[in-house]
């Protein structure tokens, strides 16, 4: 197999991997109390509205920098939904605790996948490096300040998020690179399929904001009132 | 001396008109020359401005690769990024954020070694400023407005050169480019990278060019090499603006900055339209390096040629003076000898003066002529005029004869006499006598206003005249007149004194009657006056010596002399005791 090749099936091995465990992070939660009558769901669709401010167009001569000539056709033009986390805004008596299994955010392709996670306070999430080249991670978010240093392929660093917050994470070698991982309190959040839609389920009944948050887009909130065994339905426009 | 006026007046006039040639000529080659310079530094303009433009765009072009390269930067991304993630929070990273942003940018501003480096969000705002000295722009100042900016900010794809603003800030315009700072294809921010437009770049443009370089913006010189005074006149062109030439300049205009004419050629630069980016070639310089070298050239070949002329016209005028000095020596000679047959002979031949020679000769011999002729003239003149004179002068002594013979006392004391003695016995008589008395002197004076009368008059006076003798001597005195002739002028007192001398030689003294027989007649074109008398005669000798005895005759004989000029004849016969006759033959 030539390096493109080989690369290539690399990339799409990843693409699969971060897929799933996207998909895993998203559904893995509802699923498991889905029978519980007394909580509550909320299911609706998100649609964006808004320009993305400073989205950059097609750049003729300067776009995709730092990406090889050759894998810029393959890139898909980006889903910005899936940017999109929805999560419940109010008072939560409970505390919870962080998952058993640490949500991983993969470098591959000079790329964070996914760009958007968001975790519970405490949990660890690990930045394994799929790419042929070293990569960094760091950050200088005030929730979490930390930089992993460079580390070749194939390599896992974690980083533990204590602190709910907006955390911004780059890598110093590909400064296009950029992710951002949203540390809550609580697990009520979730993200947005590619055609807009979610479902929040197991969440406690009363009266909360619904926020649909993207990272370069102004957060909607919706109040929601939530019974015991019933699902609302919340329609958004970001 | 007039010749030497005339050599004079040659060579200033050769000098006059070689110097009226001389300035003509600069005047013309002034004209053609500025017209060729002014194509030239067209052509000069035109490619200082091509290849202006092409270094402001190489030099943008490499500011725009290496803005790019900068704000690959992760560090300051992530800064910037989290920044503005961070700043509603108020959260105190926020100032460590801006510092890593601040640490940043002055690596890169060393690096790329601007004038100027700005980062400013994703919104324009300013999030710091690199400058060399350090600019004091205040907080909150925003750069949305500069097309650079927007143009990044937009992403659009459009060219980052073309885009180039002018920054202007605190008396200082900065050319500067944006790049966007790209995460993940989103704008976060922009790098604005710039030089100052200072007069040391105004300078070194000028000393690669040759041409002089305004900078200006908003009514205001930025830089420039001209003088303080050309650029006050520069900005009233830009004020004016309609004189200036626009953006894009597709052609060039004459502009005058302080009494200089300038070429002005305004550069695209794709800014704000208040600023303009012009440079100019300076007419008058250039034409001032030319004209210097050929103003030289024109008046050293301007007083070689008035050397020459001056040369030539006294050469020229020396070989027409010197023959004509010998000639007028010659004349010289010939006004104090008056001797009009001298030839002239000039030592060397000359053409003009020759002519002029022979005209001379041929005035000198109609001269000579006329001369000759005057004198005859004269001649003639005065011995007419003596002849005249001689005959006035008889005439006023004959008439002063003939007054004296009058007014003789004799005669009037006898008149007077004869008149007295006839009051008593003749009283009409007496007064008849008064009356002839007063006519003869009446007559006598007239007379002597007149040359001629007619001979009726003469007759009249006769007539009178001898009443009163015929008074005086009555009987004794007969008179007979025998007059054929109806009309004719005789001079006056022609009679009269034949008459006299009848009465005084011949009737006075003889004893008894005397016939005085006065005869007037014309035959063959001849008047005859013949007046003759019984008296006394006289002998030969008397009469040989007749002329000699009374001024009568001899006075009447010249008088008719000069008056007939010797074309009359006179004739005296006289016989002792029988009588005298006198016969005059006048041409009538």
């Amino acid at each position: 197999m030539s390096p493109p090749l080989k690369r290539r099936a690399g990339v799409a091995i990843f693409s699969v991997i971060g897929g799933g465990l996207v998909a895993l992070i998203c559904l893995s939660r509802p699923e498991h109390s889905a029978a519980n009558p007394h909580l509550a769901s909320i299911s609706g669709t998100v649609r964006i509205e808004s320009k993305i401010q400073s989205k950059s167009l097609a750049l003729n001569l300067y776009s995709r920098r730092g990406i090889s000539a050759a894998n810029q056709k393959l890139q898909p033009p980006a889903n910005e939904l899936q940017n999109i986390v929805l999560y419940l805004e109010g008072r939560f008596p409970d505390s919870f605790d962080p998952p058993e299994k640490s949500p991983v955010i993969l470098q591959a392709d000079e790329t964070f996948v996914p760009h958007v996670l968001p975790v519970i306070r405490g949990t660890t999430v690990n930045f394994p490096n799929g790419d042929p080249f070293f990569h960094n991670v760091f950050s200088l978010s005030s929730a979490k300040n930390f930089d992993l240093g460079r580390y070749p392929k194939d390599h896992v660093r974690s980083v533990r998020f204590d602190r709910p917050g907006i955390v911004k994470v780059f890598c110093h070698i590909h400064s296009h690179m950029s992710a951002v991982v949203l540390v809550f309190e609580h697990p009520y959040f979730a993200g947005v399929d590619a055609q807009g839609r979610f479902k929040m389920e197991n969440l406690p009944p009363g009266n909360y904001e619904l926020v649909a948050w993207h990272e370069r887009l102004k957060p909607q909130k919706q109040t929601v009132t939530l019974r015991a065994g019933a699902e609302s339905r919340v329609d958004l426009v970001l | 001396m007039k010749l030497l006026k005339l050599r004079t007046k040659i060579i200033l006039f050769t000098a006059l008109l070689l110097i009226g040639v001389v300035i003509g000529s600069f005047l013309l080659i002034d004209h053609v020359v500025r017209d060729q310079v002014r194509g030239r530094l067209v052509r000069d303009l035109e490619r200082s401005q091509h290849n202006l433009e092409q270094i402001q765009k190489d030099r943008l072009r490499e500011l725009v690769a290496y803005s790019i390269i900068a704000s690959e930067n992760s560090t300051l991304k992530a800064a910037i990024e989290t920044f503005q993630s961070e700043r509603l929070g108020a959260s105190p990273i926020l100032e460590q954020l801006r510092r890593t942003v601040d640490n940043e940018a002055n690596k890169l501003f060393t690096v790329l070694a601007a004038d100027l480096l700005i980062i400013t969000d994703n919104a324009g705002q300013i999030l710091t400023v690199q400058s060399s000295p350090i600019l004091p722009v205040p907080p909150g100042l925003t750069l949305s407005d500069q097309p650079s900016i927007i143009n990044s900010l937009s992403s659009k794809p459009a060219d980052f050169v073309q885009a180039a603003s002018i920054w202007r800030f605190n008396q200082k315009a900065y050319r500067i480019v944006s790049v966007p700072i790209l995460l993940q294809d989103i704008v976060v921010g922009t790098l604005n990278t710039g030089f100052e437009i200072s007069p040391s770049l105004v300078q070194a443009i000028k000393a690669n060019t040759d041409s002089d370089v305004v900078f200006s913006a908003d009514g205001q010189i930025i830089a420039s090499t001209l003088t303080p005074q050309q650029n006050e006149s520069f900005l009233n062109y830009v004020r004016e603006d309609s004189r200036m030439p626009r953006v894009p300049s597709p052609s060039q205009a004459e502009v005058v900055l302080h009494g200089e004419t300038f070429l002005a050629l305004k550069l695209a630069s794709g800014e704000r339209s208040n600023a303009s980016f012009v440079i100019l070639n300076s007419i008058d310089r250039a034409m001032h390096d030319i004209m210097s070298g050929i103003k030289t050239t024109l008046i050293v070949i301007g007083l070689f040629s008035i050397f020459l002329a001056t040369l030539l016209g006294w050469t020229l005028s020396q070989s027409i003076t010197k023959p004509l000095m010998t000639f007028v020596n010659f004349m010289d000679g010939i006004s104090q000898t008056g001797d009009l047959k001298k030839k002239f002979q000039p030592q060397t031949p000359n053409f003009e003066v020759d002519v002029l020679a022979r005209s001379y000769e041929s005035l000198a011999h109609s001269l000579e002529e006329s001369q000759a002729q005057t004198a005859k003239y004269h001649e003639e003149l005065r011995q007419k005029e003596s002849s005249e004179e001689k005959l006035r002068t008889l005439a006023a002594r004959s008439r002063l004869d003939a007054l004296i013979s009058q007014i003789n006392p004799h005669f009037l004391f006898n008149a007077l006499n004869t008149v007295s003695a006839l009051i008593d016995e003749n009283p009409g008589e007496a007064q008849r006598l008064t009356l002839k008395l007063s006519n003869i002197f009446r007559q006598t004076l007239q007379a002597s206003e007149r040359e001629i009368i007619s001979l009726q008059e003469e007759l009249n006076f006769i007539r009178d005249y001898l009443e009163i003798e015929k008074a005086r001597f009555g009987e004794r005195l007969q008179v007979e007149q025998q007059v054929t002739v109806q009309k004719a002028e005789i001079p006056c007192f022609t009679l009269q004194p034949l008459v006299e001398n009848a009465i005084k030689h011949g009737a006075s003294p003889k004893i008894g009657t005397t016939t005085i027989r006065i005869e007037v007649r014309q035959s063959d074109g001849k008047l005859t006056v013949q007046v003759s008398d019984d008296g006394i005669g006289m002998n030969q000798e008397s009469l040989n010596h007749m002329l000699d005895r009374g001024y009568g005759l001899k006075n009447l004989i010249d008088r008719l002399n000069i008056f007939y000029q010797g074309n009359f004849s006179w004739k005296v016969e006289s016989q002792f005791q029988h009588g005298t006759v006198v016969r005059l033959e006048l041409p009538c």
